[in-house]
């Protein structure tokens, strides 16, 4: 089947996928129907219809594997090699879970790759130089180094957890996927997610509580 | 902690997410109603919750859209074959390997196609080149010593192959690539990706190097990169 659509077809179609994605992480049915499509298309070779799905979910998935890796570098390298797979492996992309949570997996699995590879000691760039955010010039320095080194003390805290463990606070806390859907991304029972949240939580509460006033 | 409590326990989570049913949360209310221990430690779950929500939302700072659709479009794996019209001077830990491509010049334009052709390293053939199906007039062309002034993504080094080495894990290739054999300092770092499938070239020799140019700030490193290399063909 040859799906043959008129390029003002593919802005809207882009766009109508772009709002709709935006709002929920799973499609219903008709946004199922939708992602078909352009899945489709992707398998067809449109480049369009690649740079469409890059564009609704690169920035949530750099967001996750940021969170898990540590550093910016990393995390576009990784970035750049996930959806490499994504679009190299979409030819074998049965539509048994949503394309969300397909490309999810494999960022995860990338991520724990990444990480076995790189060992637990590594200092990111970011913490010794410092980031964007501590050279821009509109705040105050005071305020500005105030606020960074208080994401810098919870992002830290959040790197202390296991891999496991970090991956489902990102998921569910940044992401905002549903159990339902981080079990589906983790291939795990809910329950599960469940019982690595609490765990997670506890060791971020331990490690964070007592600056509780600060933070 | 009661043995109440400690059924409550792993449903406290998933209450303060919203995910339990009905008729749990109502269960779960009740018990926290009656309970201080269980109530304490709803609070602190909450605020070790809150503290990730703080956590501002990430986005890559490069557009990484023009090198991924550059991978895309290259080849796949190149047939295999012995016609050994190509050297590979790699040492790679797994067994010799022997892949045959298929060889040929089409010109569109300033396009050039050439596939790669790589033989068993024991029999050591001519130098290597290799690239992909490229556009060479995107890539600007950049001497090594001016990579701190360049702002173009898309460039072309000139130099001499130097330091090659193979990440045992995932099969990447980096080589330097100096101007002056004799001032080694001045260098660019390139990898090639291992799902790109460029022939590595031979030590010493002297290529052009199409690829995207980026700085790597990572502790210990601190240099220039054409990474991913999208193409690499002899020298002039």
């Amino acid at each position: 089947m040859v799906i043959i659509v008129p390029i003002t077809g593919w802005k809207k179609f882009r766009m109508l996928l772009s709002n709709t994605f935006s709002m929920i992480s799973v499609p219903a049915s008709e946004d199922r129907e939708n992602e078909s499509l352009l899945v489709t298309a992707a398998k067809l070779g449109d480049g369009t219809a690649c740079r469409a799905i890059f564009d609704l979910y690169n920035t949530r998935i750099f967001n996750l594997i940021y969170y898990n890796t540590g550093d910016v570098i990393s995390a576009e390298d990784l970035l750049q090699v996930v959806f490499f797979k994504v679009f190299r492996g979409l030819p074998g992309f049965r539509h048994q879970s949503s394309l969300l949570t397909w490309i999810y997996r494999i960022a995860i699995n990338e991520c724990q790759n990444y990480l076995k590879r790189r060992g637990l000691r590594y200092v990111p760039f970011e913490a010794i130089l410092g980031t964007e955010e501590e050279f821009a010039p509109q705040a105050r320095p005071d305020e500005l180094r105030a606020a960074t080194e208080k994401r810098e003390i919870i992002r830290l805290a959040l790197m202390e957890l296991s891999p496991k463990l970090r991956s489902v606070v990102v998921l569910k806390y940044m992401d905002d996927l549903s159990y339902d859907e981080i079990a589906a991304v983790l291939d795990c029972s809910q329950g599960t997610v469940a019982s690595r949240l609490n765990r997670a939580l506890e060791k971020l509460e331990k490690s964070l509580g007592p600056m509780r006033g600060l933070l | 902690m009661n043995a109440l409590c400690y059924l409550y326990k792993t449903d406290l989570v998933s209450y303060l997410d919203g995910e339990l049913s009905e008729s749990k949360a109502q269960k779960m209310e009740e018990h926290l109603a009656s309970c201080g221990r269980c109530r304490d430690r709803f609070v602190r779950l909450r605020a070790a919750r809150s503290f990730v929500k703080k956590l501002p939302d990430r986005e890559p700072v490069n557009d990484l859209w023009p090198a991924l659709e550059m991978s895309l479009n290259a080849p796949k794996s190149p047939v295999r074959s012995r016609l050994g019209l190509f050297a590979g001077h790699i040492r790679r830990p797994a067994a010799a390997s022997v892949i045959i491509g298929i060889i040929g010049i089409l010109m569109m334009g300033s396009s050039i196609i050439i596939a790669t052709v790589r033989s068993d390293r024991s029999q050591p053939t001519e130098p290597a080149a290799s690239s992909v199906a490229i556009d060479t007039e995107n890539f600007r062309r950049v001497s090594i010593d001016q990579l701190k002034s360049n702002n173009e993504p898309h460039i072309m080094a000139e130099g001499y192959v130097t330091d090659i080495s193979v990440d045992k894990e995932d099969g990447d290739m980096t080589f330097r690539l100096v101007s002056d054999p004799r001032k080694p300092d001045s260098f660019v770092v390139c990898e090639i990706m291992d799902t790109i499938k460029i022939k590595m070239p031979a030590v010493g020799s002297r290529v052009r190097v199409y690829g995207v140019s980026r700085f790597d700030g990572q502790d210990g490193h601190n240099w220039y990169e054409v990474h991913p290399v999208l193409g690499i063909e002899p020298g002039k």
